[in-house]
């Protein structure tokens, strides 16, 4: 990844808060764009009403939790009486018992998937959602390791319950959940044997980076840490696994716990920057930010005793965060693509796992799978020939009614159940199409330009799309649906 | 990070003229076949004339292996199939014990002329009766409790093995609309999946893309978008146009599959380096009136298959070509009530090419069964993989597969 020149701004103008005369329909359709997953124009019109600040708080103000899918309850209920139900059963009766337990937890995984896609697509989540997705590629855990559903369910809650208060607390929070405990080790980490697992990854991939510590560092921390638990999806501290010894971690020896080693790894200079320089790889650029700028704002942050509310408000409003040189040339990760496809198109996820969940992993995601401890690397990694095939495809899917023969009675009936709860709309159809063309070309094309793309056309490409729409004339209705479909799927469409 | 680019000079402009024109991005591929100079030119570890080449089908639903290769003499068979059984007097011999369904009268020919293996109860342990999981079992080649997010081609490109082609070339080229679990690797590859319905030249942008993508002297993400995507629809209309230039003396059955196999041949024929194919044959999860679907089926596959290779012979590549079905399980040697039969384990297995050397593989299944009861496999499938990837893909089949497996006779 390159290292970015900042154009205009200095490192200490950076960061102040973007004059509301700044505030104009190009800076609002960036900011509802990056914090969200789409800017449609009545989105824009209503932010340059409320202006940038409120703009940004009402974007997390009606944000509401993921509801638990119906199957956990059972699933937590199998884990908590799993061996007791075993008792006194010979082994193939156990495999059986265990197994059962596996499949069901492996199809909720992926209703967990189709769940969290509907709850982001909603217009009041998504901004909170992709704050959420931010933190969870920081801590990283991998339902491939993982498994457990209950414990990938608690862990994006316990994200997002305390992704608003100090990093601090959140770190806290987060090396306690027990999707961490399971994913890091910790589980194997006791008095005596430390596992080091999470403790490096702590300093390398949560708090510090590489070259931030020592392996002394780390050794020594990973003893404060033993004695993390987690027993039936809870957490618990297991005192007697727990080394009570001194240990010398940056410099400092007490008789440290796990918290104890979160507040001085945050005491740290390199703790300043590394959140800031995760916050713009996720938001801001595919580029890295030079240190110098990302410095003033890792001060601040901590003066502000690592507040991330304070950030989230600082960032989003910061001129930096709305210069020029960084609108429009983010590419689209799998999901914000998804997401911001739905809403563009104002549709409804179809609650298909058969036919969501792969086409998203062959794009290169999955709900809370990263390929590993590092999260995903993004930007260009995202693109190549076969996923942007499979861009291309979903964007088709979107304008033909779902192929109802080849779905299977569970299926049916979740269209049939989505239906009822007015989230039907799963396909672009004619009427809409209907709407578009009541419009002459030019304004027609202008519109669809506008409400989906981030930057106006090249002229010549703009010419040629208004070309086929004339000489189309005889069947408007299929030229436009054309038109709408390049766009969707053209080169410009995959950048925020 | 991979930057796919295709080896053939293309500058926007020239491109957008040929575009504009009518011509399409295909012109190109005709000035400098890049496939062809390029594999000469970078060491290219076999010569094209003797590239080797695997074609799959997958049977998609579940075949009934018991209804399509017929033990006539078992009277245990008829037991378990009052009604759906096949009498002997209809079922196509091969052996003193075994005949085809009547529908598999040119796969019975091909068996006779040694052309078709027919691998005996292929399955594995443990078997799991989910459409959805089965099938991760058997395109990702793991045991059943074990999960992972890679298919055995997938990994068999990722150990970069003999002839796979140069960058710029699919890899692997599947046909449906969704890119099977089969073909995706650890790491990226050139993939490309083609919804073949038949007739379908149309794209559904109606070719304006091409006016959006583009050559890039810039590395920004704007410009390698327009890059990438611009290679991705070259190939794609090189593809595309291979289909349509095609011409062949056979004829190929009016089904999915007949279309998949005639694009096929077309893209062998015309000397693309990728060596894997993957078609689809949908249909086959028959739980009731089973007899006139199953007839249908089979007459399908067996229809396109004996004419995809008369078709390679016509041209003389069929030395260069393996093709192989699988169906993620076998149906219940019991018959339901509603005349048909549900989900299964074991079934047997087809192989089919001029390079066969043996035409029948593995124990039949022991039909000694109670009512309801499931066959219990004789071939483990990952042993045709093995032999797959040993004697004609020329790879390590210990790589791909994690372990070893037995070696079989069929090539």
């Amino acid at each position: 990844m390159n290292t970015l020149k900042i154009k205009q701004l200095s490192p200490k103008e950076a960061w102040k808060r973007l004059p509301s005369s700044a505030w104009n329909k190009e800076t609002a359709k960036h900011l509802l764009m990056r914090i969200g997953f789409s800017a449609l124009p009545e989105a824009i019109q209503k932010s340059l009403n409320a202006g940038m600040g409120t703009t940004i708080r009402n974007s997390f103000a009606d944000a509401s939790v993921m509801e638990p899918p119906e199957q956990l309850k059972e699933i937590v209920e199998g884990y908590r009486t799993q061996r007791q139900r075993q008792q006194g059963l010979g082994e193939e009766e156990r495999r059986a018992i265990r197994q059962a337990l596996q499949k069901k937890s492996r199809e909720t995984i992926v209703q967990l998937n189709i769940n969290w896609l509907q709850h982001a697509a909603d217009p009041k989540n998504s901004s909170f959602e992709k704050w959420g997705l931010f933190w969870e590629n920081v801590f990283v855990v991998t339902a491939q390791k993982v498994k457990n559903p209950a414990m990938l369910y608690q862990y994006q809650l316990a994200i997002r319950s305390n992704s608003f208060k100090t990093f601090g607390q959140l770190a806290k929070v987060i090396s306690k959940s027990p999707a961490m405990v399971n994913f890091l080790d910790l589980q194997q980490n006791k008095k005596g044997k430390p596992n080091e697992n999470f403790a490096r990854e702590l300093f390398e991939l949560f708090l510090l980076g590489e070259g931030n510590y020592t392996e002394e560092d780390i050794k020594e921390a990973a003893r404060a840490f033993t004695g993390y638990r987690q027993v039936n999806g809870q957490f618990r501290f297991v005192q007697n696994q727990h080394d009570t010894g001194k240990k010398t971690v940056f410099g400092e020896t007490g008789n440290w716990k796990g918290d104890d080693i979160i507040d001085l790894a945050l005491k740290q200079p390199a703790a300043r920057t590394f959140i800031p320089r995760e916050l713009c790889k996720h938001y801001l650029s595919d580029e890295i930010i030079p240190d110098k700028y990302l410095i003033p704002l890792g001060e601040d942050w901590a003066d502000n005793n690592f507040n991330l509310s304070w950030l989230a408000s600082t960032f989003f409003s910061s001129q930096l965060f709305y210069s020029s040189q960084f609108r429009g040339n983010k590419i689209k990760s799998p999901f914000e693509f998804l997401l911001g496809l739905l809403q563009d198109l104002e549709l409804d996820l179809p609650p298909l796992p058969r036919s969501v969940v792969p086409a998203l992993r062959s794009m290169g995601q999955s709900y809370l799978n990263p390929p590993n401890v590092r999260g995903w690397a993004g930007g260009q990694h995202w693109i190549n020939s076969a996923t942007l095939i499979q861009r291309r495809q979903i964007v088709e899917s979107f304008f033909n009614p779902p192929n109802v023969r080849r779905m299977n009675a569970n299926e049916v009936r979740a269209m049939d159940e989505a239906k009822e709860m007015g989230k039907g709309r799963f396909f672009v159809t004619k009427e809409q199409g209907e709407e578009w063309i009541k419009l002459p070309p030019q304004k027609r094309l202008n519109n669809l330009v506008d409400a989906w793309l981030c930057n106006p056309l090249d002229p010549k490409i703009e010419n040629s799309l208004l070309k086929f729409l004339e000489q189309k004339k005889s069947n408007p209705l299929s030229a436009t649906r054309a038109v709408a479909i390049t766009l969707l799927q053209s080169p410009e469409y995959q950048l925020a | 990070m991979k930057n796919i680019t295709l080896n053939f000079p293309a500058t926007r402009r020239e491109f957008l003229s040929t575009s504009a024109k009518g011509a399409g991005l295909l012109a190109f591929s005709q000035f400098v076949p890049g496939f062809l100079s390029d594999s000469i030119a970078a060491d290219a570890p076999r010569p094209e004339t003797d590239r080797r080449i695997l074609v799959l089908v997958q049977l998609a639903g579940g075949n009934d292996g018991l209804n399509t290769l017929i033990p006539y003499e078992d009277s245990d068979y008829y037991r378990l199939r009052p009604t759906l059984g096949i009498k002997k007097s209809e079922a196509l011999k091969l052996t003193d014990e075994l005949g085809f369904h009547s529908s598999c009268l040119q796969m019975s020919e091909l068996f006779k002329e040694g052309k078709l293996s027919i691998v005996q109860n292929v399955g594995y342990p443990n078997p799991n009766r989910s459409h959805f999981r089965s099938t991760e079992i058997w395109e990702g080649a793991t045991d059943s409790n074990e999960f992972g997010d890679s298919g055995w081609i997938g990994r068999y490109l990722d150990n970069n093995c003999s002839g796979t082609p140069s960058l710029g070339d699919p890899e692997a080229i599947t046909f449906g609309s969704e890119l099977p679990l089969t073909v995706q690797g650890e790491s990226t590859h050139n993939l490309f999946s083609i919804n073949n319905r038949p007739g379908r030249v149309q794209r559904a942008d109606y070719g304006l893309l091409d006016y959006m993508v583009g050559t890039s002297d810039t590395k920004d993400n704007k410009g390698f978008l327009k890059q990438t995507m611009m290679d991705t629809l070259i190939t794609e209309e090189r593809i595309q146009k291979l289909f349509t230039q095609f011409s062949s003396t056979v004829m190929y059955p009016s089904n999915r599959l007949g279309a998949s196999l005639k694009n096929i041949a077309s893209l062998i024929s015309a000397g693309l380096p990728t060596r894997v194919y993957y078609a689809t044959l949908g249909g086959f999860d028959t739980h009731q009136g089973q007899a006139a679907t199953h007839q249908r089926l089979l007459r399908d596959l067996s229809t396109s298959l004996s004419a995809f290779q008369k078709d390679l012979e016509n041209k003389g590549l069929e030395d260069q070509v393996l093709t192989m079905t699988f169906s993620e399980f076998g149906r219940r040697p019991s018959e339901n009530e509603s005349g048909g039969t549900d989900h299964g384990t074991a079934a047997p297995l087809f192989v089919l090419g001029s390079q066969i050397k043996d035409t029948l593989v593995g124990k039949a299944p022991n039909l000694k069964l109670e009512n309801n009861k499931d066959l219990t496999f004789s071939t483990d499938f990952r042993s045709i993989y093995a032999t797959v990837l040993d004697k004609w893909l020329e790879c390590d089949s210990e790589a791909v597969l994690g372990r070893k497996f037995n070696q079989l006779s069929f090539i």
